[in-house]
């Protein structure tokens, strides 16, 4: 029995303790806000035909597609001034929950973003659905930890609380429920597209990039004509996605760092290629959440040596003798061969190397 | 204890949650099957979720819808207009902004998704008794009457908008679909032309005033 309580207090212990992977949800709070007014934004001067109270999607039909016990604050009244309202309340909600952050903001943003996708069930996309489970749990988070204004007291003040709190156990279970659904949902997709013949035949890639909804070039669909590309891209996809799970899970960083940047350049490919941005955008922005926060500070500080390298490299090299100590050291040969030639000015030399010492204290 | 009470209290939802998760996205099976309805009852409405995401077998063929209506002339006869495909420029129109597309091609892709299942039902309709046939087709147009009313709607806005001088009276839908050339047939030359086959059509549907551009 006092065995059992131990574990359960070290469970309990591990989960109150620290907040973990502040740096993925701040991202992810970012991509949501972003996304939702891209969202917007996209059709914004198409807005009354596709969400307005007299849209083609009418308040009744879309009112009779609610779910049992879903809502749209969008139903609540046919007038254009309402509409209008909430309309533009959605585009600036957003904006603040992507700058600021915090629980208000969430819960508002969770409420108006479900509103604005159960008004049109027909223009979501994949992307959406993630959206709205993951902004639930996000209620439950600390988002604004990174990349909001005041985060750093933030930080200082969660650093400086003593002892486990229940605060800290919702962020942390909410934390681990994020990422555990987007496990899912790769190792979801993956397994249903292990199990296609086109995906194993590796001609997937090549029929979905003839549906016109999704050609956004004549390019892009030639490329996917090639059987090798295509057959790579096809099973990268499979690997990828399957392996999601087992690289989270992984202690290895460089795994997690890997499958991490391989599934976000996945999205990037069919934001550009397929067009669906905010669908890429959302998904880049839950697998933010995968990463650890040492990762990202592992990430940091290999990005900050990078530009330090490629700042060194392309930097001239320091002259050995600067111009004027050149014009003068020529004027004094000029005037006199035993004058004393005078030595190069040691300043700007010094002066560099302070700024050296400054960058790598920095670094 | 109260932090050890609250945040045990706190795991119970997440236990549940991840394992009705698991048990929603798993495969049909026969263990499935068994403790289905719980996991949806506990998931759904709020974390819906479908990740087949063009697995396990995207599109092999592209939907075409076709467009006609009968516009009162003048002289007070109707007449009915010629065909006109209004998938594709819809379908094109994400193209017109790279940077933050266009979702009007998900209008089309939920009323293709629509025409297909309902084809799918009423094919099967027509293998019942002669008794059964005539109460499914009932209740198969009671299930799609909402679709048809989007359609009824969104054709009504797209018929002003291709004749803006004339007063439309009805307006009908087809939905056909074109197999995309198979991957093995690809470089041929001259390109191999798939069939056009229909799908479905729609009676003719009142046409509805007032619907936004």
């Amino acid at each position: 029995m006092g065995q059992l309580t131990g574990r359960v207090d070290a469970v309990v212990l591990w989960l109150a303790r620290s907040e973990r992977r502040l740096v993925g949800i701040a991202l992810l709070r970012i991509v949501i806000g972003l996304a939702t007014v891209l969202y917007c934004l996209a059709d914004y001067s198409r807005r009354q035909f596709l969400w307005g109270p007299h849209s083609y999607n009418s308040p009744a039909v879309a009112g009779k597609a609610l779910p049992h016990w879903g809502f749209s604050l969008f139903l609540v009244s046919n007038s254009q001034i309402w509409f209008e309202l909430l309309f533009h309340a959605v585009i600036l909600v957003s904006l603040a929950f992507m700058v600021f952050g915090g629980r208000a903001l969430t819960i508002a943003q969770a409420v108006l973003m479900w509103s604005l996708h159960y008004r049109n069930q027909d223009v979501l996309e994949g992307g959406d659905n993630l959206a709205q489970i993951l902004i639930i749990f996000m209620v439950f988070s600390v988002s604004n930890a990174y990349f909001a204004p005041g985060a750093k007291q933030r930080r200082a003040l969660m650093r400086r609380q003593s002892g486990p709190t229940i605060g800290t156990a919702l962020h942390n279970l909410a934390a681990y429920l994020i990422v555990f659904q987007t496990s899912v949902l790769y190792f979801t997709a993956g397994y249903w597209k292990i199990t296609g013949t086109v995906w194993q035949n590796g001609v997937a890639m090549y029929y979905i990039s003839r549906i016109t909804g999704f050609e956004m070039s004549s390019t892009y669909a030639q490329v996917m004509s090639s059987a090798f590309l295509g057959t790579a891209i096809c099973y990268f996809t499979i690997f990828t996605e399957l392996g999601f799970p087992f690289a989270v899970l992984s202690n290895r960083a460089w795994v997690r760092k890997a499958n991490t940047l391989a599934i976000e350049a996945m999205h990037l490919g069919i934001m550009v290629c397929m067009g669906l941005v905010c669908f890429g955008l959302l998904m880049i922005g839950a697998d933010c959440t995968c990463l650890r926060d040492e990762d990202y500070r592992s990430l940091y500080l290999r990005a900050v040596r990078l530009k330090q390298g490629v700042l060194d490299r392309l930097r001239p090299p320091l002259a050995e003798f600067p111009a004027g100590a050149a014009l003068s050291l020529a004027g004094a040969e000029h005037a006199s061969v035993s004058a004393p030639a005078p030595a190069p000015a040691p300043a700007p030399a010094s002066a560099s190397a302070s700024k050296e010492e400054d960058r790598a204290h920095q670094a | 204890m109260r932090v050890r009470l609250g945040s045990l209290l706190a795991l119970v939802p997440v236990v549940l949650y991840t394992a009705a998760c698991l048990v929603y996205n798993a495969p049909a099976s026969p263990a499935r099957n068994r403790v289905d309805s719980t996991a949806v009852a506990f998931m759904e409405p709020y974390f819906w979720q479908d990740w087949q995401l063009f697995g396990p077998t995207p599109g092999d063929s592209n939907s075409l819808v076709y467009m006609e209506a009968q516009v009162r002339l003048p002289s007070g006869q109707v007449v009915q207009t010629s065909p006109v495909e209004i998938e594709g420029a819809i379908d094109r129109a994400p193209r017109g902004f790279r940077v933050n597309p266009t979702k009007l091609p998900g209008i089309m892709l939920a009323f293709d998704e629509g025409a297909q299942h309902y084809d799918q039902a009423a094919t099967k309709i027509k293998k019942l008794p002669a008794a059964q046939r005539a109460q499914a087709q009932t209740d198969l147009d009671q299930a799609y009457a909402n679709d048809f009313l989007e359609m009824q709607r969104f054709m009504s806005a797209r018929a002003e908008s291709l004749f803006p001088q004339d007063r439309i009276v009805a307006v009908r839908a087809t939905f056909k679909t074109q197999p995309i050339i198979p991957f093995s047939q690809r470089y041929e030359s001259p390109a191999p032309k798939e069939p056009i086959e229909p799908l479905m059509q729609t009676s003719w549907l009142p046409y509805v005033a007032g619907v936004a551009q």
